[in-house]
């Protein structure tokens, strides 16, 4: 019964190479091809002829355009994406260093706009047109309406600058850094013991996840009550309520499990989504993740570095769906076991 | 009597106004017997069975009547006593095996749902030979293996032995079958009806029987209640009802049914004119714009039901007791 | 490439025969959509909007201020009687850069949608109507965009597009087209299947004939829906790309750039920063109310009340 699972599993990782090639070739196209001439940029508009053209030879510009999307693709492969225009540095290093501040700003957001959208939106769908279910509907628009940027900014006026609990930037206090460990600091300072740094860090990322987190949660939150309502509208929870099973299991046993498979495709596609939203919110928040770095170096042409996050943040999200997929025919039994017939 | 339902009425309120969907019905069903309420859709016979479970939709209310069973009022009841009752004392089967099962959950857990809830020492051990037996009891070949199916890999006629198992799981006194067969194919249909007759027989269990079939009436039940617009128009013995139906609504029901011995080539019989606007109920009968037999009376006053030889009737032509035409 | 003809002769037939349709039909959506207070309240909200961009436009005397003079001596004034939301860094009346704003903001989500909107039905329709190697073509591309986060996508077009705000309207309608793409493709697709479009078959309607008669009507109705709905995502992306320094040139006056040059003052002059966003949200929110009253007034099938 499991190997239709592994069978489907390999099928679509199969599909997902032309995929990746594609964004391979749309990226390289937009920073390569269309994208302007980076040598003014990068030695400054009265560099001389000779320096640009100096320049541009080294770093590959000129040579025929098919040799550079094939010399992009193969050292995409093992992970090398050149070096920055500016610092010189490999431009994965650059992107390492600065990758797990946004995969743990990422977590946090997607596991906060998931508990509380789920558990927002089974409980308006149960109590459908109360109070709790209207403040919901009203949160849900608010959160779909407002920019992410002026939402991180209210919460900077109102808890920095007006209560003054929470910090306005950064991740954590200098002094209070972890170092080494995984570069997620809550994981880091947890296990290294240090409560202070822990609670300090944490107290970074309030404000952050809940600018981040709260277009998710809105649509989040709506997905759920429209798939809770329908299913509960379905016969078998009659059936289950006609055995006498108290509303409690009819709704968690019964209902939650079956609205939850269309819920996870939501919730994978809100984390892309989310990638897209950590520009913004880094860049209010001056949170040194790749986002904030990512439009940094666009605005200076930087383009190795827009060329490799824009690759990379897309092979996550092909895979993150791919996840998402397979979850969603893990949970169905009727995909999960569907060669099998009564 | 096991069941007595008492003038029960119940209303559901619509974008337009409210819905008298059922509107003082009074039955009962006795034990060991099937009492099959016969009607065609709309006449409420489903509600009647959703207002005895309390199942009833949001916009739906009992606001009227009692229900009781074993002489006491069902709908006096808290939730967690009627959460006791069901599926334990009154079970029920709907009418579409293919949605009415849970798709992601084997079928042993549903069964085993029931027994558990019902008898909370019981071990899943236990639970799950009982399972297995009610699947072997109702016909399901295997059971060890098919009860870790899922819904979706049985067939329709299968699963609806697997709702009858689990509504029959802890012996209850009545089960409420609602339109058990009708989306099953017609031999399905005899095997399921085969078998509602064993179980009556093994647990000396009630049925309500819930169709607008003719033919099922007649071959599996004891009793009959005929339903339109709401009320009960005729009520009697099977045998009877067919032998001597009464009102006018039966007769045509009767009528309707096409037989294959009929060789004059006239057309289908169809009773004329069609259900009145729940919404719009006209004084008197409703069924006075039907009727072949209707008399000026029946559009101005509602006959009340009375008892016609061994028949209950509703109609004005059996106002003294007996028939006037 | 016949067959394309064919098509767009199809699609702006049935377009018209659409928008003739017996004034009952119109007017009961109208009326449906009546009831609906907070979708009344927003399209009076937009109207107002689309007469402020208009009339600041032709008549910028209206203004209590010049959105362009900058006044060194009067930085950072709060709102009082004068300047109604305070003044900027630069001296200029915070209010009457809103309300010039609300041009570029309104044609900003209005062009994008509509680029994207007829390009995605266009490619849809193909996909959808010639199906095999055209249709895998295509969704691929579409796939592929669809596999980079909007904003990522959009940000990507800019660095080579350059900046400015005619580039940034081209990105963001870029990054939609798969949307639409999609629906009208689903639509085409499950419409093929249908049972009286197998009726007309054996009839001998032409194929064309009756996927555009009949599939149009319900397109349009989803796409009207979606257009509302994608004009308010289209002002969020701009603001986005604005407020990153990706859209508009200085001095020009736009909402989200006019956030992200007010960041570093946001302690000292909060409403530098709590204006434009206002702005942002609420039109946005209008835009979202009306989309939601389009799609319950001309499908009540998907009301969830």
């Amino acid at each position: 019964m499991y190997f239709d699972l592994i069978k489907y599993t390999i099928k679509r990782i199969l599909l997902l190479i032309p995929v990746l090639f594609g964004v391979s070739l749309v990226v390289f196209l937009i920073m390569r091809v269309f994208s302007p001439d980076p040598a003014p940029v990068v030695l400054g508009e009265h560099a001389s002829r000779e320096a640009m053209q100096a320049w541009r030879n080294a770093h590959g510009l000129n040579d025929p355009i098919v040799w550079q999307f094939i010399d992009f693709l193969k050292n995409a492969l093992t992970g090398n994406f050149g070096t920055s225009y500016y610092t010189n540095q490999p431009v994965m290093k650059e992107i390492m260093a600065r990758f797990p501040a946004t995969v743990e700003l990422a977590i946090c957001a997607i596991l906060f706009a998931s508990v509380f959208g789920v558990l927002l939106g089974v409980v308006s769908a149960v109590r459908k047109n109360t109070a709790v279910d209207y403040a919901s509907t009203i949160l849900a628009l608010i959160g779909v309406s407002m920019p992410i940027f002026w939402l991180g900014i209210l919460l900077i006026i109102l808890f920095s600058g007006t209560l003054h609990i929470l910090p306005s930037t950064g991740r954590i206090q200098p002094m209070l850094q972890p170092v080494g460990g995984t570069g997620l600091y809550l994981w880091d300072t947890l296990t290294s013991g240090d409560f202070e740094a822990f609670g300090d860090a944490a107290r970074h990322l309030i404000m952050p996840t809940l600018a981040l987190a709260m277009y998710s949660l809105a649509i989040i939150t709506r997905m759920t009550r429209s798939s809770m309502l329908d299913t509960l509208n379905q016969d078998y929870i009659r059936t289950a309520r006609s055995k006498g099973i108290s509303s409690h299991r009819v709704v968690k046993h019964h209902a939650l499990r079956n609205a939850m498979i269309p819920i996870t495709t939501v919730i994978g596609l809100q984390f892309g989504s989310l990638l897209g939203g950590a520009v913004l919110t880094e860049t209010v928040f001056a949170w040194p993740g790749i986002g904030s770095y990512t439009v940094q170096c666009i605005q200076k042409s930087d383009f190795p570095v827009v060329q490799a996050v824009v690759l990379i943040i897309a092979t996550v999200y092909v895979l993150i769906n791919l996840i998402v997929d397979l979850i969603y025919a893990f949970l169905d039994p009727r995909i999960k076991y569907s060669k099998e017939e009564g | 009597m096991l069941l007595e339902i008492k003038n029960l009425t119940t209303e559901f309120k619509v974008k337009h106004g409210t819905v008298r969907a059922v509107n003082g019905i009074s039955f009962h069903v006795n034990e060991g017997e099937i009492l099959a309420i016969v009607g065609e859709s709309g006449s409420g016979k489903s509600v009647t069975s959703l207002s005895i479970m309390g199942l009833l939709q949001e916009n739906g209310k009992v606001t009227g009547g009692e229900i009781l069973f074993k002489g006491e009022d069902l709908l006096k009841k808290s939730e967690a006593e009627m959460q006791a009752i069901k599926g334990d004392q009154i079970s029920m089967i709907f009418q579409e095996p293919m949605t009415s099962l849970n798709p992601v959950y084997r079928v042993k857990d549903q069964i085993m749902e029931n027994i558990l809830t019902h008898n909370k020492n019981m071990s899943k051990k236990e639970a799950l030979e009982r399972t297995i037996e009610m699947l072997r009891t109702v016909g399901i070949p295997s059971p060890e293996e098919r009860a870790n199916d899922y819904p979706h890999q049985m067939s329709g006629g299968m699963r609806q032995r697997v709702m009858i198992a689990m509504a029959l799981s802890c012996e209850p006194d009545l089960l409420i079958a609602d339109e058990p067969t009708t989306a099953l194919d017609v031999t399905i249909q005899a095997q399921i009806l085969e078998l509602l007759y064993e179980m009556r027989e093994k647990f000396n269990m009630s049925v309500m029987l819930i169709t607008h079939d003719l033919g099922v009436v007649a071959e599996a039940a004891d009793r009959v209640v005929v339903m339109y617009c709401g009320q009960i128009v005729e009520s009697a013995e099977v045998k009877s009802l067919f032998a001597k139906p009464m009102h006018p609504y039966t007769l045509g029901l009767l009528k309707s049914i096409p037989r294959l011995e009929d060789e004059s080539k006239e057309p289908l019989y169809m009773i004329k004119g069609m259900v009145p606007n729940p919404l719009h109920m006209p004084p008197g009968c409703p069924f006075s714009d039907r009727c072949d037999c209707c008399m000026e009376v029946c559009r101005k006053k509602m006959p009340e039901l009375r008892p016609v030889g061994d028949h209950l009737v509703r109609c004005f032509l059996y106002e003294n007791g007996e028939a006037e035409k | 490439m016949d067959k394309t003809q064919d098509t767009a002769a199809e699609i702006s037939l049935s377009t018209q025969e659409f928008l003739e349709k017996p004034e009952s039909q119109w007017k009961s959506m109208w009326d449906s959509l009546k009831k609906n207070k907070a979708a009344m309240v927003s399209l009076a909200f937009i109207i107002i909007l689309v007469l402020i961009a208009v009339i600041t436009a032709i008549f910028p005397q209206v203004l209590p201020h010049d959105p362009y003079e900058q006044n060194m001596t009067k930085t950072f004034l709060f709102p009082d009687g004068r300047y109604w939301f305070g003044t900027d860094q630069l001296g200029r009346d915070i209010f009457s850069r809103i309300m010039v704003g609300t041009r570029v903001s309104l044609s900003v989500g209005v062009i994008a949608v509509a680029v994207s909107m007829t390009l995605g039905v266009v490619f849809g329709s193909l996909a959808g109507y010639l199906g095999g190697k055209v249709d895998s073509f295509i969704m691929r591309i579409m796939d592929i965009m669809l596999s980079i986060p909007s904003i990522l996508l959009a940000i990507a077009f800019m660095a080579a597009l350059g900046q400015g705000i005619d580039k940034a309207v081209i990105a963001i309608s870029l990054v939609s087209i798969p949307e639409y793409a999609r629906i009208v493709r689903g639509e085409i697709l499950s419409v093929k299947e249908n049972d009286y479009v197998q009726a007309a078959k054996v009839i001998g309607d032409k194929d064309g004939r009756i996927i555009f008669r009949h599939i149009l009507p319900n397109v349009l109705s989803s796409i009207i829906v979606r257009a509302t709905l994608g004009i308010s995502s289209a002002i969020l992306d701009a603001s986005a790309l604005g407020f990153l320094g990706l859209g508009v040139q200085p001095p020009a006056a736009e909402w989200g750039d006019m956030l992200g040059r007010a960041r570093n003052y946001i302690f000292q002059a909060p409403y530098t920063l709590i204006f434009p966003g206002l702005a942002i949200s609420l039109t946005v929110l209008a835009f979202n109310l009306l989309g939601d009253g389009l799609r319950d007034a001309l499908d009540p099938k998907s009301r969830q009340n």
